[in-house]
């Protein structure tokens, strides 16, 4: 198929940069996540949403924008509005923030959602008077009217998972461009939010998958794909090996506290028996003497 | 009748003196009567509940146990001081205990009586009580409960009835003038003792046995008690020395009553011969070495989750420090504990009278010591309490509920009569056999 030929080298790739991410713990930046882009405009409101996040989670290293008033450490955090850190590209600050950097700088993957994320670039950007932002295609103005068809393909050894977006309204498939997949994994209560991405020219979005979701006896997960605007949505799900083997012990079937007297510990039940049947044998063994004090006095 | 020359072995003025107390006067009547008014009011109020349900006491969804509960703990803890007394001191080889053992035994076995039915009370569903035996579980410290309650009861029970027997076999010739059928109880139940060299044998290994086994019954009744609260995660509950500090606070209260009751008989029954100064003055050392040993306890109960002031210990430490609780637990600790601990180090207040009301404050602290063991805790559960009406939140016992209270300890009073106005109060042969008890070192 189309989507496993373009993959392919890039897995030879992946492959490698997994061996390299093992040795130093953090991602490595590739050329596609340097060139990411917001799927929004950068306006006043997500720089101030983005300020609230800066504040909550960043100001402690980094301090106040402009005033380099940053944590001394080392290696040392750094101003965001310096020249250094207005070098960056919005896909490379993206991807530091998401996946942390060094020893020192945290990843925030798991702490503050995608479009926060991004939100935090709008505020660091605010103090760049040069900045233009990159075209974007917004989401909202893909259009998903025509005939949608999702397909997840799943490379259980790289722990990835690659969505596919088509449009089919004329018999042929064409790829949907700049549109947000988000990826789920069914839990017993809702969905777990794994990530979003955007789909390229190609009509591909890829998903890194977490490693540690527990899945059932088989490592298998639920995974649920979702694309969508006001207008148009569409989702499909999909088993998946990509969770942990989890066999669940029921703690009702095993002998434990708690559970009914048929299923007690037998250490429970035996010292429980043993003491009642010594109490009540040294009490039948004086009730026995007073017996035969009783006896010895009828004669 | 031939009474065997085991009754000409004993003197006859320790034994007219000691029978003389068996005597079913018009003073017994008319106390008997009065209890049994008070009971049957406590009954009625114990109709009530059963009629229209717990609602009609102040426990609620928050604080489900109140004051039975704490009650019953009083109760269990009580009932400890016969196997401190007998056990533990008897054993230990100091005679001066002989004229109390048997006082200390009675109290174990009105209170052991009466803590199951305190529990009882507490059921919604009184009806279903037999389901506690049927469908127990092995892994519910409940059933555990009723289990050395229950044998608790039974060994202080048969100790109380097997250091009887030879004074049963006096009673011929002590009682001559009694009911009859109080003196066919007494044969019946003598065994036809004889008091020959075989018997006595058999009857102290007996004595023994009990003696012995009664302690770890003892630790585990009040030990067992003291896990329906620790096996418990809540903050105030959720301590590990929960065993020891029940069991030497038993002592405390166990010893408050003896205290009453010595005094009670002694100067009712005209024993001061034999319930003297100086058993008061050991009495209140044995009290001064428990509560000791129980402040020792309080003081580490407090601190050690008081210096961590994990946040749900800290509401909890705070209700009761300076909070809503505050009032009732210092008085409890001061006046019935901390002062009575030091006037007792003092000699000239080691005599009946002071004992007296020094054993009055005490037994009273016990009892609301239970209260703020057991209630406090369930007024800040870890969840917050929303939406619920204020009486849910704050328990105040109803009248109903005092009453039903008070029931339990009416019976206590009405088995401790019964048995001390059928009994010798103080064990005759024993004291016949190492004579006036001298006095102690
Ligand atoms: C624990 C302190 C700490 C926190 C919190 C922190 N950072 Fe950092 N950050 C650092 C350090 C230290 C570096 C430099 C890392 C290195 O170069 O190895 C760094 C590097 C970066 C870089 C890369 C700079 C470059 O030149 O490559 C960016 C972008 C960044 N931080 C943004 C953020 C944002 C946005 C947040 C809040 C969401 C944040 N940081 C929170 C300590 C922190």
């Amino acid at each position: 198929m189309r989507v496993k030929n373009i993959t392919t080298p890039f897995f030879l790739l992946a492959f490698l940069s997994i061996s390299v991410g093992l040795m130093s713990q953090v991602k490595p930046l590739t050329d596609s996540d340097k060139q990411k882009v917001a799927a929004f405009k950068f306006t006043n409101e997500s720089q101030t949403r983005g300020m609230q996040q800066y504040n909550n989670n960043c100001k402690s290293c980094h301090g106040d924008p402009g005033k380099k008033n940053y944590s001394n450490l080392d290696p040392i955090p750094g101003d965001p509005a310096s020249a250094e850190y207005q070098a960056l590209t919005d896909g490379e600050m993206f991807f530091y923030i998401t996946n942390g950097k060094g020893q020192l700088m945290p990843m925030f993957a798991n702490a503050i959602s995608e479009s926060q994320r991004w939100d935090i670039v709008a505020y660091i950007r605010s103090f760049n008077p040069n900045y233009i932002q990159a075209e974007v295609q917004l989401a909202s103005d893909v259009n998903l009217s025509g005939a949608l068809r999702l397909k997840l393909d799943v490379f259980k050894e790289e722990k990835r998972v690659v969505a596919l977006l088509t449009d089919s309204t004329d018999g042929v498939q064409k790829p949907i461009k700049s549109a947000t997949i988000k990826l789920s994994v069914k839990r017993q209560f809702g969905n777990l939010n794994i990530g979003e991405s955007q789909t390229n020219e190609l009509g591909i979005a890829i998903f890194d998958f977490p490693v540690d979701i527990p899945g059932n006896e088989e490592g298998l997960l639920e995974l649920i794909a979702f694309a969508g605007n006001e207008s148009k949505e569409i989702s499909v799900s999909q088993l998946a090996p990509l969770g942990l083997t989890v066999v669940p012990t029921k703690l009702l079937e095993q002998r434990s506290w708690f559970n009914i007297n048929k299923k007690a510990p037998l250490w429970l039940i035996i010292s429980y028996l043993s003491a009642l049947a010594a109490v009540g044998g040294i009490l039948l063994y004086v009730l026995l003497q007073l017996k035969k004090i009783k006896e010895m006095n009828k004669e | 009748m031939e009474h065997s020359d085991f009754s000409s072995k004993i003197p006859t003025k320790i034994g007219e003196k000691l029978f003389s107390t068996v005597n079913l006067n018009i003073k017994f009547h008319i106390w008997m009567g009065f209890l049994s008014v008070l009971l049957l009011a406590c009954f009625y109020a114990y109709y009530i509940q059963l009629r229209d349900g717990l609602g009609v006491t102040g426990i609620r969804d928050f604080v489900s146990w109140g004051i039975y509960l704490s009650n019953f703990v009083f109760f269990v803890a009580t009932s400890l001081v016969g196997m401190l007394v007998s056990s533990v001191v008897g054993l230990s080889g100091k005679k001066w205990v002989i004229p109390i053992t048997r006082i200390a035994e009675i109290i174990a076995v009105a209170f052991a009586a009466v803590a199951g039915l305190v529990i009882v009370s507490d059921m919604g569903r009184p009806d279903r009580l037999a389901y506690v035996f049927l469908y127990g579980r092995f892994a519910s410290p409940i059933f555990w409960d009723v289990t050395v309650v229950t044998l608790y009861f039974g060994i202080s029970f048969l100790l109380l009835y097997v250091t009887l027997i030879p004074d049963l076999a006096l009673g011929a010739k002590f009682l001559k003038w009694r009911p009859k059928w109080l003196l066919w109880a007494y044969n019946l139940l003598s065994l036809g003792w004889k008091g020959t060299e075989r018997e006595f044998a058999i009857l102290k290994k007996s004595i023994r046995i009990l003696l012995i086994l009664i302690i770890p019954m003892a630790l585990a009744i009040h030990t067992v008690t003291s896990w329906l609260f620790a096996f418990n995660p809540r903050a105030g509950w959720d301590s590990t020395i929960f065993g020891p500090y029940f069991v030497s606070g038993a002592f405390v209260s166990g010893l408050s009553c003896l205290m009453i009751a010595m005094y009670f008989f002694r100067k009712n029954y005209k024993l001061e011969e034999y319930l003297t100064d100086k058993l008061f003055d050991n009495v209140g050392k044995l009290l001064v070495l428990v509560s000791l040993v129980y402040i020792y306890f309080n003081i580490n109960e407090l601190i050690v989750p008081g210096y961590k002031l994990k946040t749900h210990e800290a509401i909890h430490l705070r209700e009761l420090f300076i909070g809503h609780h505050s009032v009732l637990f210092w008085s409890v600790q001061i006046f019935g504990l901390i002062i009575p601990t030091i006037l007792l180090l003092f000699k000239p207040v080691r005599k009946p009278f002071p004992m007296l009301l020094l054993g009055v404050m005490v037994l009273v602290g016990s009892w609301f010591k239970r209260f703020i063991l057991v209630v406090p805790v369930q007024e800040h559960p870890y969840l917050p309490i929303q939406h619920v009406p204020e009486i849910f939140k704050v328990y105040t016992p109803t009248l109903i509920e005092i009453m039903v209270t008070i029931g339990p300890m009416v019976m206590v009073l009405m088995i401790i009569t019964v048995l001390t106005k059928l009994f010798p109060v103080i064990p005759v042969w024993e004291m016949a056999e190492h004579g006036e008890v001298k006095e102690n070192e």
